[in-house]
């Protein structure tokens, strides 16, 4: 089964022990909990561009029932992103601009010029496809955050939970830089900021899964309890980019599995053991829905609004494509398309 | 108030989600507001469970729940996960002018899309409100669901819905005879009507322990209550001479064969009056052979006389030679009394009167039998008046219960010839005769008569194929009806009617406080308080 390994040595790690397990209790809580998602999905398809369907939702519940927002900060906002592949002499750079429906919607987006990247030679490894979709998602990514900003600033306090879906390490380039904002802010007005993950890749150090080590540890060592944390088993080192405390957790006792929680380096390390499982206790209250329990209802609601389905792409297509009919450009815009669409029109035959 | 908002469907089926508080019920009425001083009224015809949580889910956390391990499991926003979904029905358009008036069309298109919905308030029904209420028969107050509008009181025009006859099936407990004691009651308020009622169970006139018509301020001036029984010391005597009664009176009544049929027409072309008597006193065969009347027939026929009418004859001891009429039962009378019952029945009748017959104590061939003679001769009657003359007699209708007992197939295509209810149900509309016909079975009438019926007051029937019949000979399509017929509760009806825009659902008060009520309103001749809706 081996221990927790993290194949990078920013990572102080900690071998599994009985006493890291800690009951999940029933709280009083009155927090407010926030959670967010965010969903891209490609439009039209290009070697050398992407139009993208982007969404971001957040909620806020506090004593289960949805908490109305005191500010005009929209719950749902949806953009269309445009990602050029662009290649002046030996440079590639990838460059995404926004279309947005709701001009409003701009002040809670990320700067065009923060989505303009250089692509490096370790960048190409990942392929032309992969390296555009991870350019395309940058815009979703970094609204996710800068999103989270504004509802800390206009709807939390001191106290309420922020739940992101999704770990709090960066994988962008400048992203860095809105995620430090963010947590500045969580940090200033006592905001607890987490991230809980639907899928985890960490694996232990003989190649085990993490979560599924937990759970057979739990089962080999007859841990009591039926809803539980386990931590410490990760922390970034000081500095880094991945600012978190990595725990895993079991939210409910009829959950399928447990899952990868982080809380924001510098808030966990402040608070008691006590305090820690009080904020989990917290998230597990609302882990109790019949659709899935052990996930935070929240997020799984915030994911239902946040999700670009195929049908919603549809939409999209029909109209961009009436208004790009009526320009000059269509036809080499159809071409370019056509280069990697014959997918689709396989899958509809 | 309830409320939704229309999510899919079509004209005739219109998807509502329902506001979590709101209780809709089969039946509501709910209004689609349109942008022009214009809106749609819908009726909920069905409401089904809808969940954004798959059923699958729900299934397997039921279980869980049922199995004892689901206590730390729940269903997040449950008002806004699980809710109901109505299916309703378009059923009129109406459109407000700046003048007030009020413009109704059947409906030619659904509401808009993500419409909103809500109750029917009284002002929506505004366009039903009428210029005169006189002369009109009370049926009870408009119902949404189980809602009673207390302050919308429905109506039918008497001269209209009596000539084109009312149907009222029921099941047994619905309230039918709550329904026509209410009616009843109303038509003693108006003028223009004589009503027969045949009242098998005496339930109508009422006695000193229960309210019934006689407790109707008009009740001297326009009731009449006959009952064979003479210690009934309210009711008149109910005896019929049988030197009045003619051979056509048993069409199609009591079971008489052709030749029986026959026989009786050359008794009666051969005594007159007296054929009846005559029949008893059994006739030889010197005397049948020239009338053509078989032996055999003419001795069954005495059997049948004497059993159905109680007429026999015995050797008279003052006369050898000769027989004497004896009458086993009070009703069919020989001497000289009784001569003049039907004709003054027929009479308070014309005066617009309405006549109640004491059936209770009759067999079903004699309440129906007198029904007939009755009947016939009103019939007659009224067929030789002219057109002129007829305007201004009332319009006459008879309370028949069970009616399949003159209605049904096997009464009107037996063979043995059409009753008068039958010819009632066909050609009284020319004559202004009409009849209230009350059944458990409408089925059993035939589709042609239930046609002709074209008011139709519907209660609650558990039974599906009565539904079914009463549903396709409805005046409007009730397709999507059927379960809200069954479900309709006590007092709650449906009318049905070529006279209405729409089928329109009510509920009929409690006969007793309703005549509590109104005996308390009365000011010596004015009518039941309250916004009063004409149909028809």
């Amino acid at each position: 089964m081996g221990n927790p390994y993290f194949n990078d040595e920013n990572y102080q790690t900690f071998p599994y022990h009985k006493e890291n397990f800690h009951q999940i209790r029933k709280t009083g809580s009155d927090r407010k909990i926030c959670s967010i998602d965010g969903g891209n999905q490609e439009i039209y398809p290009a070697p050398e561009y992407s139009i993208q369907l982007n969404r971001i939702y957040f909620n806020i519940y506090k004593d289960k029932r949805p908490f109305p927002l005191k500010s005009s900060i929209p719950q749902r906002i949806e953009f269309l992103s445009l990602t050029t592949l662009n290649r002046e002499n030996r440079n590639t750079c990838f460059e995404t601009k926004y279309a947005l429906e709701d001009h409003n919607f701009i002040e809670y987006l990320p700067s065009e010029s923060d989505l303009q990247v250089k692509a490096f030679e370790p960048d190409f490894r990942l392929g032309n496809k992969t390296l555009m979709e991870r350019m395309a998602s940058m815009a979703r990514r970094f609204a996710e955050w800068t999103i989270a900003e504004h509802v800390i600033e206009r709807e939390l306090e001191d106290g309420d939970i922020i739940i992101k879906d999704g770990s709090l390490q960066t994988s962008h380039r400048n992203e860095n830089k809105y995620v430090e904002k963010v947590f500045e802010k969580a940090k200033k007005k006592g905001v607890i900021f987490t991230g809980l993950s639907k899928s985890c890749r960490l694996t232990t150090n003989t190649g085990y899964s993490l979560i599924a080590s937990i759970e057979k540890f739990a089962r080999e060592n007859d841990i009591p309890f039926e809803e539980w944390c386990y931590f410490p088993i990760a922390r970034s080192k000081q500095g880094q980019e991945h600012k978190a405390v990595i725990m895993v957790v079991k939210l409910n006792r009829n959950a399928s599995t447990s899952f990868r929680f982080e809380i924001l380096k510098d808030q966990a390390d402040n608070m008691s053991k006590k305090e820690i499982v009080d904020l989990i206790s917290s998230i597990a209250d609302y882990s109790k829905d019949i659709t899935i329990p052990g996930y935070p209802y929240g997020l799984f609601d915030a994911h239902v609004w946040a999700r670009v389905r195929k049908e919603d792409l549809n939409n999209y297509k029909l109209i961009l494509d009436s208004e790009l009919a009526k320009t000059e450009f269509f036809e080499d815009f159809n071409a370019r398309i056509k280069a990697v669409s014959m997918h689709d029109k396989l899958d509809e035959l | 108030m309830k409320g939704g908002q229309i999510v899919g469907g079509g004209l005739k089926d219109i998807y509502i989600r329902e506001k979590s508080d709101s209780h809709m019920e089969l039946g509501d009425l709910l209004v689609a507001e349109g942008l022009n001083q214009d809106y749609t009224i819908i009726q909920v015809k069905d409401i089904e469970y809808r969940s954004q949580i798959p059923q699958q889910t729900l299934e397997l956390s039921a279980g869980m729940k049922l199995e004892g391990y689901g206590d730390n499991l729940e269903v997040m926003e449950p008002n806004l996960r699980n809710y109901l979904v109505a299916r309703a029905k378009s059923l009129l358009y109406v459109q407000k002018n700046d003048k007030g008036e009020y413009l109704t069309k059947s409906p030619k298109r659904p509401p808009s899309f993500f419409n909103d919905v809500q109750s029917i308030t009284d002002e929506h029904l505004g366009f039903l409100k009428p210029e005169d209420t006189k002369n009109s028969i009370y049926l009870g107050d408009i119902r949404s669901g189980s809602t009673v509008k207390k302050d919308v009181n429905v109506h039918i025009d008497m001269i209209k819905s009596l000539t084109h006859h009312i149907f009222i099936p029921a099941t047994t407990g619905r309230g039918k005879s709550n329904l026509v004691r209410v009616m009843l009651w109303s038509i003693l308020d108006s003028e223009g009507a004589g009503i027969l009622v045949l009242d098998p169970h005496n339930e109508y006139f009422g006695d000193s322990v229960r309210k019934g018509l006689r407790d109707h301020p008009r009740m001297g001036e326009k009731l009449e209550y006959y009952s064979p029984d003479s210690g009934n010391q309210d009711a008149l005597t109910l005896s019929i001479n049988v030197k009045k009664i003619r051979p056509h009176h048993f069409n199609g009544i009591g079971g008489f064969s052709q030749a029986q049929n026959e026989a009786m027409r050359m008794f009666y072309n051969k005594y007159g009056p007296d054929w009846i008597m005559e029949i008893a006193k059994e006739k030889d065969n010197q005397v049948l052979r020239p009338m053509g009347i078989d032996e055999k027939t003419a001795k069954v026929l005495k059997r049948k006389i004497e059993t159905k009418l109680g007429v026999s004859a015995i050797v008279d001891v003052a006369s050898s030679d000769e027989k004497k009429c004896v009458f086993k039962s009070n009703l069919f009378v020989g001497g000289e009394s009784g001569l003049s019952t039907i004709s003054d029945i027929v009479e308070s009748l014309e005066e617009g009167k309405i006549v109640i017959i004491d059936s209770s104590k009759l067999s079903d061939f004699e309440e129906l039998f007198v029904g007939s003679i009755i009947a016939s001769n009103i019939f007659n009657k009224y067929k030789t008046y002219n057109s002129e003359v007829l305007k201004n007699k009332p319009v006459i209708s008879i309370v028949i219960e069970e009616a399949p007992r003159v209605l049904g197939r096997d009464a009107l295509e037996s063979g043995m010839g059409n009753n008068i209810y039958g010819t009632i149900a066909r050609e009284g509309r020319k004559f202004k005769l009409g009849l209230i016909a009350i059944t458990q079975l409408a089925s059993v009438i035939p589709r042609a008569i239930l046609a002709n019926m074209n008011t139709k007051i519907i209660l609650g029937n558990e039974m599906s194929m009565e539904r079914s019949a009463i549903i396709d000979s409805a005046s409007q399509d009730l397709s999507d009806d059927n379960r809200i017929i069954a479900s309709l509760d006590k007092g709650e009806a449906i009318v049905s009617s070529v006279f209405t825009k729409f089928a329109i659902p009510i509920y009929t008060p409690e006969f007793e406080k309703f005549v509590d009520e109104y005996l308390e309103n009365y000011d010596g001749g004015m009518e039941v308080e309250g916004e009063t809706e004409l149909i028809g």
